[in-house]
């Protein structure tokens, strides 16, 4: 059974010392390392942007000033088009 | 035939008030308190089969193992009654019911492994990774090791209720044949009829052996976490 008795017969160096699969420390690290990823695949994969790059540009083309003026001049042209028509 | 199969699976109740609460706690009236030094015969022999099996049961356990021995004892004298109980003939068995079994099955999971994390955190952890697995295996086999700790209450409940429905349902089975057959032919019943007994036999044997298994379970949990 591990326990601190039977770790101290394992003399690690650098990472080794404490990412191992042997002495109780290590195993631990191991586990929590694997928890970690684990975790940040999930953060990754959840925060990252679904849109594409041509959707992103349509996107911030749209809600951009130029976009917003041109749409108010179409809308008054066709405002002043059916005045004239209905006269 | 097909309906009532699965009619004495189904939760009784009387006027229209369900009286499971009242099965549940029917075999507690069955145990005799020890209200003094020197018992009867009945107390005395229930007392020397509680002591000889939690003797046997906490024989592995350390200290803080054994503070559970009211709760393990508790746990096998009520499923083995209970089961036992089930066998009787238009008796319901609460053991059939997965809700039933779950609720036994995920709190005292719970409480081994929340135990172990409280007071051996660093072993408990450790534990997900079985001592010399070679680095390249590491990540999965601590992935399969959380999976198979999350396992562990639905196959203790799942284990107690297939078990015991199985069993009911076979008797169920086997006798309506037996009846049946009684009619077309008295040899083939009668054949019928000694398997049935056996089967009875059968079924009291695993009443008894799924009581011990699922506190057996329960107690190398906690042994783990201890």
């Amino acid at each position: 059974m591990a326990g601190p008795e039977t770790d101290a017969q394992f003399h690690f160096t650098g990472i080794k010392k404490y990412f191992n699969s042997y002495i109780l420390t290590g195993r631990m690290n191991c586990v929590l390392a694997t928890y970690g990823g684990i975790a940040l695949m999930i953060l990754y994969f959840k925060l990252r942007s679904k849109k594409t790059p041509a959707m992103k540009a349509t996107l911030t083309w749209t809600s951009s000033v130029k976009f917003r003026c041109l749409e108010k001049l179409m809308s008054t042209h066709h405002a002043i088009l059916n005045l004239y028509n209905k006269l | 035939m097909n309906e009532n199969l699965f009619a004495s699976f189904a939760a009784p109740s009387m006027m229209g008030l369900p009286i499971v609460v009242l099965i549940v706690m029917f075999p507690s009236i069955l145990f005799p308190t020890p209200n003094r030094l020197i018992n009867n015969r009945l107390i005395s022999i229930q007392q020397w089969l509680i002591q000889l099996t939690s003797k046997q049961m906490l024989a592995i356990h350390n200290q803080k193992g054994r503070t559970w021995a009211l709760m393990l004892m508790s746990l096998i004298l009520f499923i083995g009654s209970t089961n036992l109980l089930g066998l009787l003939p238009h008796s319901f068995t609460p053991t059939t019911q997965l809700s039933m079994n779950l609720g036994m099955a995920i709190p005292l999971w719970a409480g081994t492994v929340i135990t172990g994390f409280r007071y051996k955190t660093k072993a408990s952890l450790a534990h997900f990774l079985p001592q010399g697995t070679p680095l390249p295996l590491i990540p999965m086999l601590v992935v399969i090791e959380t999976i198979s700790l999350f396992i562990q209450p639905m196959a203790l409940a799942v284990r107690l209720t297939a078990n015991i429905t199985a069993g009911h349902l076979l008797i169920h089975l086997i006798g309506g044949a037996t009846l049946a057959l009684i009619n077309i032919s008295a040899t083939t019943a009668f054949i019928t009829f000694i398997i049935l007994i056996l089967l009875t036999i059968l079924e009291f044997a695993v009443a008894l052996i799924q009581a011990y298994v699922f506190t057996l379970l329960v107690s190398l949990y906690l042994h783990d976490n201890t």
